[in-house]
C-alpha cells in the first residue's frame, strides 16, 4: 500500500512539473501560444476541468454534510471525502487560475470593490468557503457540539458553490430558458461524480464504509432523470431517438450499479469501475455543456454564415496543464488525508 | 450624454473602410480587431442580394459584459461608452462570453503586423497592452476628446454613420436614432444597444 502511494505521489509531482513548465510556457507567451483557443470558443480544457473538480468537490461536500446531519452511513467516510474535496478544489483552483490571460492578477478577486454582481466573484466566495469549511474539518478545529452546524454549513457550501458555476453557465443569455434542468442537473450529476470518486476512493484505500453501489445508484437515478428531462421535447415537438443519445451510456452506468446494489456487491472493483467510468461520464458532459455553450453562431442564419465556426481542440499544453492539475489534486487530497489521521 | 452611433444600411457598401480605419487608429496586434462588417446574403436568384452589418461595440445601456466582469474592469461610463481597464483585467473571458454581439477582442498573443518585429507605430499604439487582456471599440476616445468623431464615422466614404449624443435631439444622431426605421441587434436580448440600424430589411 506505501509502495503504491509512494508511485502515485511520483507520478503526480512529474505531472505537476511538466504542467509547470507548460504553465511558464503560457505565462511568457500568452495564452494564444498555449493553447488553441479563439474568440469565438474563449473557454476550454481548462474550465472545463475546473468546472469537473468543483462539481466533485460540491458533491463531496454535499453527501458529507448529509450524512453527517442525518447520521447516515456514509458519515464515517468523513474524513475520506473532504480529504478528497480539498484536493479537488485545490486541482480546480489551479486550473482556474492557470486559465486567466493574466494568472498573477487572480490575487484581484479577493480584492473586497469586486463586481459582486459577477458570478465569477460569487464562485470564487464559495470555493474559499468550502476550502475553509474543509480546513477547518481537516485540522479538527470543528467543536464536538458545532458538528451539525459545520455538516449544514458544509453541505450549503457545497451546493452555492455548484449553483455559481450554473450562474457561470449561464454568461450566455437565454441558456436557462433554453434549459430549465441545467441548475438540477448540474447538482445531480456533481452528486453522481462525488460517489463515484468515492467508490475508486473505498476501492484504492481498501476501506468500506457504505455501500459505494447503493450510493452510485441512489445519485445516478437523480442524474439520468434530470438529464432525461432535459432532452425530453418540448409540448408539440416531436421526440427524436437521437437526443437520447446523450443520456445513454449514464443509463448503462446506472444499470449496472443498480445490479451491483441488488447482487449485494456494495463496494469492490465493479462499483469501482463503474465510479471510474461515472467520472469519465461527467467529465465529458463538462465538455458538452461549455461546447454547447460557445458552439452557437452569436448571429442566426443568413446572417452568420461567413463568420468563423466556433471549432476547439485542445492542444497538447493545455493537457500536460490539466494533468498537473489533476496531480496536485491527488497529492493534496492525500497529505489532507494524513494531515487528518494527525489532528484526530 | 449618451454616446451613440447610427449605421445607414441603406448606405453601407461593405467596403470595410471603418474596419481598416479603426485598425489603423489603434494599430491593434494581427488579428484583432475591434470592428468587423458581417455580410449576409438574402434571397435567391433572381433577385439575391448581399447585405452588410457593420459591427462596432454596442455600448449597451444594459451591459450584461459589464454585469460579469469580477474586478469592475469592464465598466460603463457616464457618457455611455463601454470601457475595459487593462490595468484591471484578469483575462478571465467572462465579458467575451456574455456579449451578444461578439464585440470583444482577446489577446491571445501580439503579433505584429507585418511579422515577428513590431513597427514603431505599432509600438507606440500598443503600449500598455500585453498578451492576456480583453480589449474592445472604444468609440474612439482619444479622439472624443479631441472634439474628433470615431474613426470609423470620419472614414466612412459613404457618409453611412452618424455619431453624437443620443440624449440631444439637436444632433443628427438622436434624431436618426428615433425614426421607425431605426434598429436595434438582437433586441430581444434587452440590452439596448447604443448602436442603430436604419435599415428595411430584417434584422437578427
Amino acid at each position: 500500500m506505501i509502495a503504491l502511494l509512494i508511485v502515485v505521489i511520483i507520478v503526480c509531482l512529474a505531472l505537476a512539473g511538466f504542467a509547470g513548465r507548460a504553465f511558464m510556457h503560457h505565462y511568457k507567451q500568452g495564452l494564444g501560444a498555449s493553447a488553441d483557443l479563439k474568440d469565438v470558443y474563449s473557454w476550454g480544457l481548462h474550465i472545463q476541468a475546473f468546472f469537473f473538480f468543483g462539481a466533485l468537490a460540491g458533491g463531496l461536500l454535499m453527501i458529507t454534510g448529509f450524512s453527517m446531519l442525518t447520521g447516515g452511513a456514509l458519515a464515517a467516510a468523513a474524513p475520506m471525502a473532504i480529504a478528497a474535496a480539498l484536493g479537488c478544489l485545490a486541482g480546480g483552483g489551479i486550473l482556474l487560475v492557470a486559465d486567466l490571460g493574466r494568472p498573477l492578477r487572480s490575487l484581484f478577486l479577493i480584492k473586497p470593490d469586486g463586481n459582486k454582481r459577477s458570478p465569477i466573484i460569487w464562485d470564487f466566495a464559495c470555493f474559499s468557503f468550502c476550502g475553509l469549511m474543509g480546513l477547518l474539518f481537516m485540522f479538527n478545529l470543528v467543536p464536538l457540539r458545532l458538528t451539525g452546524l459545520w455538516a449544514f454549513l458544509t453541505a450549503g457550501g457545497g451546493f452555492a458553490f455548484l449553483m455559481a458555476h450554473t450562474h457561470f453557465l449561464l454568461t450566455r443569455e437565454g441558456k436557462l430558458a433554453q434549459n430549465p434542468f441545467l441548475a438540477l442537473g448540474m447538482i445531480a450529476s456533481s452528486l453522481w461524480s462525488a460517489a463515484g470518486l468515492l467508490a475508486v476512493v473505498f476501492f484504492m484505500t481498501t476501506v468500506h464504509l457504505g455501500s459505494a453501489s447503493a450510493l452510485l445508484t441512489a445519485t445516478g437515478i437523480a442524474a439520468l432523470g434530470t438529464a432525461i428531462a432535459a432532452v425530453l421535447p418540448a409540448p408539440g415537438e416531436t421526440p427524436t431517438l437521437r437526443a437520447f443519445r446523450r443520456p445513454a451510456p449514464g443509463a448503462a452506468l446506472l444499470l449496472v450499479s443498480l445490479i451491483c446494489m441488488l447482487a449485494g456487491c456494495a463496494n469492490g472493483l465493479i462499483p469501482a469501475l463503474v465510479g471510474l467510468a461515472v467520472l469519465v461520464y461527467t467529465f465529458m458532459d463538462k465538455q458538452r455543456q461549455l461546447r454547447d455553450m460557445q458552439a452557437e453562431p452569436l448571429l442566426p442564419e443568413p446572417f452568420g454564415r461567413f463568420e468563423r465556426k466556433a471549432e476547439y481542440t485542445p492542444s497538447k499544453n493545455e493537457w500536460l496543464i490539466f494533468a498537473g492539475g489533476a496531480g496536485v489534486a491527488v497529492i493534496a487530497g492525500i497529505i489532507a488525508w494524513y494531515i487528518m489521521k494527525l489532528c484526530y | 450624454m449618451n454616446y451613440g452611433m447610427v449605421i445607414d444600411l441603406k448606405r453601407c457598401v461593405g467596403c470595410n473602410a471603418c474596419t481598416v480605419a479603426c485598425r489603423a487608429e489603434h494599430g491593434m496586434p494581427a488579428g484583432v480587431n475591434h470592428h468587423r462588417i458581417v455580410k449576409y446574403e438574402s434571397g435567391a436568384y433572381p433577385k439575391a442580394k448581399m447585405g452588410f452589418i457593420p459591427m462596432p461595440c454596442m455600448h449597451c445601456r444594459e451591459t450584461p459584459c459589464v454585469a460579469v466582469c469580477p474586478t469592475n474592469a469592464s465598466h460603463r461610463q457616464d457618457d455611455g461608452i463601454t470601457l475595459v481597464d487593462k490595468e484591471k483585467c484578469i483575462g478571465c473571458r467572462a465579458c467575451m462570453q456574455a456579449c451578444p454581439y461578439g464585440a470583444r477582442q482577446f489577446l491571445w498573443a501580439m503579433q505584429g503586423y507585418f511579422g515577428e518585429t513590431r513597427t514603431p507605430y505599432e509600438q507606440h499604439k500598443q503600449k500598455g497592452l500585453a498578451p492576456g487582456l480583453v480589449v474592445k471599440c472604444n468609440f474612439c476616445k482619444h479622439r472624443l476628446e479631441e472634439g474628433k468623431t470615431p474613426a470609423c464615422v470620419f472614414t466612412c466614404p459613404a457618409q453611412a454613420r452618424y455619431f453624437g449624443d443620443l440624449d440631444d435631439p439637436r444632433y443628427e444622431v438622436a434624431q436618426f436614432a428615433a425614426r421607425p426605421d431605426a434598429r436595434q441587434l438582437k433586441k430581444d436580448r434587452a440590452t439596448n444597444p447604443a448602436v442603430y440600424y436604419i435599415t428595411e430589411d430584417p434584422l437578427p
